[in-house]
């Protein structure tokens, strides 16, 4: 557990150096990371409640860093706080929805539209990459495909270059992914994200921006679409 | 965990505001304003004695600021302020420059009639701040940039904008050399507006980003200039 490396950092100084790069993460990180896995593998539903104590205990952590990784998952707008009752996890409603899919269809147009203007030669060999990696896992678990798409929004998010950004972005791929988790399409359809998101890149490439502008706008409005119901 | 409990209030995991955000605050405060200059080291021991706390929420309260971008952790050395060097600003300015960029051009779609006051009243103030002292020129300014950003209408977007406040404080306390006589900066703030208001998108969009590579330009400039410490 997290403490452990702590201590033994702390201790001797040749298994610190050997424990390095474990430290480059901190308690309430990992923390926060079990707590987002759990959110999204649904081990804790939408309206859930958190305890602060059972958490420390399972995880093997004080509540200090249980209290920190909760402030984090608050701010990344997966857990909200309730005055006098406690932590829980969110249930998305309609607004929020709009909200998530908003927020990505403007930054990831702008991303998108710089990309086209920068016609960096890294940045869309990746994306085509992870275009052909979503086409080889047509027939994966949900929840993996889910993942490779949204690696495919993130890179292309990421080639603003600015680190900051998407860092910033973060939260909405972990509020999509918690949308997505229970909205398993069909079969049949799932070809089709392989077409949508290869059609964004060569718009890219084409520098079309009207395209661009209208891709990713019919992309995002066709999950938001699916989503409220 | 002292303080801010409220009567009645029972062990809900988690307060209003807890102690490690209030120190939080605090340590922020101290390090926007320069108290703590950069590359200065952060003693926990040394803060917990002064406020009166345990070592634990200190810590919980630089981990934040840590994430922030405020303060940075070197291994078996200890915690400092971080001196944000020129690929530091240069990431601050691109990414709002995507995020400010968005939300220019979604408010030029629909000009919004009250925002659009707002924003003719804050570019007011910072014209009036200008010769002030250079700390409320930059809360003038950010002040601007964040009713620009909220004009969008959405949660998200404005959270997002929030993540940089405090590094681009940072690096707008090194461009005071640059902005003495202020006309340059309000010529800028109101050609954003006048985009804005005239409901053209494209180029409020240009603007921004125009303004944001003006802004990280004067920052990249090899530092002549002597920083106030």
């Amino acid at each position: 557990m997290p403490g452990d490396v702590n201590d033994a950092a702390g201790r001797s100084s040749a298994s610190a150096r050997r424990l390095a790069p474990l430290r480059i993460e901190s308690t309430p990180s990992l923390v926060a990371d079990r707590i987002r896995m759990g959110i999204f593998d649904g081990t804790f539903p939408p309206d859930s409640q958190l305890n602060e104590v059972e958490l420390a205990r399972s995880l093997g952590v004080s509540r200090g860093p249980i209290r920190e990784a909760f402030q984090r998952l608050i701010q990344e707008g997966l857990l909200r706080s309730e005055r006098n009752r406690g932590v829980f996890v969110v249930a998305l409603d309609a607004d929020s929805v709009q909200d998530v899919y908003f927020v990505r269809r403007v930054i990831e147009t702008a991303a998108a539209l710089r990309l086209a203007e920068s016609q960096d030669a890294a940045a869309i060999s990746g994306l085509e990459q992870i275009v052909s990696a979503i086409g080889r896992s047509v027939d994966s678990e949900w929840s993996e495909l889910v993942a490779i798409d949204l690696e495919f929004h993130r890179s292309l998010v990421a080639a603003s270059g600015s680190s900051r950004l998407t860092r910033a972005f973060e939260p909405m791929y972990a509020e999509t992914r918690m949308l997505l988790a229970h909205m398993e399409i069909h079969y049949e359809r799932r070809a089709d994200l392989v077409d949508e998101h290869r059609a964004i890149v060569e718009a890219i490439q084409a520098g079309d921006r009207k395209l661009i502008e209208r891709l990713v706008h019919g992309h995002m409005s066709d999950s938001v679409t699916k989503l409220v119901r | 965990m002292t303080g801010t409990a409220s009567p009645g209030d029972p062990l809900g995991p988690l307060r209003a505001q807890s102690t490690p955000a209030l120190i939080a605050d605090l340590l922020r405060a101290e390090v926007l304003v320069g108290a703590f200059p950069p590359h200065s080291q952060l003693s926990e021991a040394h803060l917990a004695r002064q406020l009166q706390v345990s070592r634990g929420p200190v810590r919980e309260a630089m981990q934040r600021l840590i994430q922030e971008g405020l303060l940075r952790s070197e291994r078996n050395r200890g915690v400092f302020v971080v001196a944000l060097g020129h690929d530091d600003a240069r990431d601050v300015y691109l990414a709002r420059g995507v995020i400010e960029g968005a939300a220019a051009a979604i408010v030029a779609r629909q000009v919004p009639p009250v925002a659009m006051l707002q924003l003719q009243r804050l570019l007011d103030q910072l014209a009036a701040s200008t010769g002030g002292p250079w700390t409320e020129v930059i809360t003038h300014d950010l002040a601007f940039h964040q009713a620009l950003v909220d004009a969008a209408g959405s949660l998200r977007l404005s959270r997002m904008f929030h993540t940089l406040v405090a590094e681009t404080r940072l690096c707008l306390l090194r461009l005071e050399p640059f902005y003495r006589d202020g006309t340059e900066v309000i010529a800028e703030h109101r050609g954003i507006l006048d985009a804005l208001e005239s409901g053209r998108p494209a180029t409020a969009e240009r603007l921004i980003r125009l303004h944001m590579d003006a802004a990280a330009a004067r920052l990249a400039v090899p530092e002549r200039v002597t920083l106030s410490d």
